[in-house]
């Protein structure tokens, strides 16, 4: 609108706020040049009725207390199963993932708290395979709240963020999806990612069998074992012993998982290891040993204990080498990268795109 | 639809044709659901671009119901920038759907306004006639209305289906009560009155809800106020309910004067407590009005600082510098195309 061009040519003259912002399945981050980090659940849910909302005193919920108060809620994942919710749903459910992405997106800028005078110039750092009704929907979603946006593929802003632009090969363990994307100096292309579903999700989902078996007669719910598998996560041989308790016939009664969270986190290390030789093996053969060498390892996943030694050593029996770092915060990854990104950029194509 | 064009039929008429409509529907047990449709943002739209405009938005709004809806099926009219329609033949399950399909369709509208192109989404309140107590025509709009004004609250462009039966029924009952009208569908006296204790209460009180306050705020004052009044109300009903029994002790046994003069108490009793019922819902009004200034001025966070006064972009002494530049030159690139792709009137 005209109005809101006037406005900020005339009043936004007193800083530049740059926003980071990693837009995953499970968790959505913010990273800001004004040193404010968020990061939320990326659950959305309404009132289901007006009583549900007069009780949570509340239009829309996000995050956490979206998934404890869900029964009460129209409960959303707005991009959870690989992201390609958009383009797979039919009508309604389509259209209710576009308005929880929007208010999700709305809510985690709020939440980095802009100031009203300054320009606010976001980078949203995007699954590598989202669909472009996808894109649309979180670019029509930031324009509201921001002056000037770009997307970028979520595992080149890791990459970025830590200064790896060549021969670098990415695994991003996230929640739906693990990516893999080989960096080599220029903007990755189709050909140097692959997106598997061997991801949090998956290790759930097994996690939920295996108990099933160990924890005979048990009671608990997907959400419990999330929980249990993020406490004890670990594919070392000596792992912390996991202990759990749940009810059995409402008695809460003690159990040993400890190999079952072995088992089922180890699970993922041979389809990523499949993954990255593909990549590797079709790269430029005077540089793949440096690609190899290069692997870093990032996402919520990658806070498995043990999991970079583990597929480096799957490497060294399979691909005949390999060293794997595991980044330092692979929360913010994402969003710090996207925020360096944002800084990076010139002004003129910010205002292009304005 | 009787009444949606101009001038057809007036505003009273229509809501007649719509009582007769429902009537004839719970007479036969015939399944209708009520819808209370506003156009998200009307108020900014009317300002901007005036009262033609607006009848155009209202005017596109009631043929999208009749695309939508079996003709015969349909009746509604406009009341205070709303459109509120009866659609028979319709289960409780359907209504979600059919609102759905509104709700799709207004997206797709546009509409001229001088040069420029505007898009339209709505707010949709429903209600139903499968509900189990006796049902008020007034009741099954005004829950529509509830569900409507959640929506709106909920930022728009979307369906809320209400519930809320028995605290606008209890509500009907007492105010036909006191215009002295026939109570004919309606059950035992105090029944109504428990539905309305439930929590159900408060979300109704007030006539116009503020809707961009601060929920929380809001709720808790409703609560105290509703708490108050449900009490008023009670206290004025136990003696509204003794009225009665002493006016028909004293058609049974004859004129006694005691019966009379505390018939006259009674009386006295009740303006007291109906008093206090108004008292306190202007209090409300007034405390919300109070809040809303309140939390206007002080809910602007006035946010961080960025450590950054001017657009940095890339500095020459960076390290890779200028492969950066090259990737900063693709991912605007990419962006630049996306939005293009993306431009309104281009297909996606
Ligand atoms: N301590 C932990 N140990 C093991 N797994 C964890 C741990 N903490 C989080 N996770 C898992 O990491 C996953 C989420 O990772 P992340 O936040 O990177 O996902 P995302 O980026 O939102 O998802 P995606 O990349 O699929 O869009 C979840 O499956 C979660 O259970
Ligand atoms: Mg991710």
């Amino acid at each position: 609108m005209a109005a809101k061009e006037a406005a900020a040519e005339e009043n936004k003259d007193h800083g530049v706020l740059y926003m980071g912002i990693d837009l995953g399945s499970s968790r959505t981050s913010v990273s800001a040049s004004n040193g404010v980090r968020e990061t939320i659940a990326s659950y959305v849910g309404y009132p289901k009725d007006v009583v549900a909302r007069k009780l949570l005193k509340k239009d829309v919920l996000f995050g956490d207390e979206a998934l404890e108060k869900r029964l009460s809620l129209d409960f959303h994942r707005p991009l959870a199963h690989g992201k390609l919710k958009f383009q797979s749903a039919a009508g309604k459910e389509a259209e209710d993932a576009v308005r929880a992405t929007k208010d999700l997106l709305a809510e985690i800028i709020r939440r980095s708290r802009p100031r009203k005078d300054e320009l606010i110039y976001a980078v949203i750092g995007v699954p590598a395979q989202a669909s472009i009704k996808n894109k649309e929907a979180i670019l029509n979603a930031a324009r509201e709240s921001v002056d000037s946006v770009m997307l970028c593929s979520e595992p080149f802003a890791v990459a970025y963020g830590l200064d790896m632009l060549d021969d670098v090969l990415v695994i991003d363990i996230g929640a739906g999806t693990t990516d893999l994307c080989r960096m080599h100096g220029t903007m990755p292309e189709e050909s140097d990612q692959i997106t598997i579903n061997y991801a949090g999700d998956f290790i759930d989902d097994e996690l939920m069998k295996a108990f099933q078996k160990t924890c005979k007669g048990a009671a608990f719910s997907v959400q419990m074992v999330k929980t249990v598998k993020e406490k004890y996560a670990s594919v070392s041989d000596e792992m912390e012993r996991a202990l759990v308790t749940f009810p059995v016939s409402g008695k809460p009664t003690q159990f040993d998982v400890t190999n079952d969270v072995r088992n089922c986190c180890r699970s993922i290390i041979k389809p990523i290891v499949d993954g990255l030789q593909k990549l590797i093996e079709t790269f430029d053969p005077e540089f793949q040993e440096k690609l190899r060498s290069r692997v870093l390892l990032a996402g919520g996943g990658s806070l498995i204990r043990g999991l970079d030694y583990a597929i480096e050593s799957y490497m060294h029996e399979h691909l005949g080498g390999g060293k794997v770092i595991r980044i330092e915060e692979p929360v913010y990854g994402g969003a710090n990268g996207a925020l360096k990104i944002a800084h990076d950029m010139p002004a003129e194509y910010w205002e292009k795109l304005r | 639809m009787p009444g949606s064009g101009p001038g057809l039929f007036s505003e009273a008429e229509v809501r007649r044709l719509m009582r007769i409509e429902f009537e004839r529907s719970q007479r036969y047990k015939i399944p209708l659901v009520c819808f209370v449709i506003a156009v998200d943002r009307m108020d900014r739209l009317l300002d901007m671009y005036g009262q033609d405009f607006k009848n155009d938005l209202l005017r596109g709004v009631q043929s999208l119901l009749r695309q939508t809806v079996r003709e015969s099926d349909l009746t509604g009219s406009v009341v205070d920038d709303k459109v509120v329609v009866l659609v028979t033949h319709t289960p409780p399950e359907g209504a979600r759907s059919l609102a759905n399909r509104m709700l799709e369709g207004a997206r797709k509208l546009s509409f001229r306004a001088g040069a420029r192109t505007i898009k339209i989404t709505l707010s949709i309140g429903g209600s139903h006639n499968q509900h189990g107590t006796n049902l008020f025509f007034d009741t099954l709009v005004e829950v529509a209305e509830g569900g409507l004004s959640v929506a709106q609250g909920a930022g728009g462009d979307r369906y809320v289906h209400s519930e809320l039966y028995e605290f606008f029924q209890a509500k009907h009952e007492r105010e036909r009560r006191e215009r002295g009208e026939p109570l004919t569908e309606a059950p035992a006296f105090d029944a109504p009155l428990e539905g309305a204790q439930s929590a159900s209460l408060p979300a109704a009180l007030p006539a116009d809800p503020v809707a961009d306050l601060a929920d929380a705020h809001r709720d808790v004052l409703r609560d105290i106020v509703a708490e108050e009044g449900t009490k008023a109300l009670q206290s004025a009903r136990k003696a509204q309910e003794a009225l009665v029994h002493a006016i028909e002790d004293m058609q049974t046994k004859g004129g006694d004067p005691n019966l009379a003069a505390e018939l006259e108490s009674y009386k006295r009793q009740i303006d007291v407590l109906e008093r206090r019922i108004a008292k306190l819902t202007q209090l409300l009004a007034m405390t919300e009005d109070d809040l809303r200034r309140l939390i206007d001025a002080k809910s602007i966070d006035p946010g961080v600082a960025s450590i950054y006064k001017t657009v940095q972009g890339l500095d020459d002494a960076t390290s890779n510098a200028k492969a950066k530049k090259e990737l900063m030159k693709r991912i605007f690139q990419a962006n630049l195309e996306l939005k293009e792709q993306l431009k309104p009137g281009t297909p996606g």
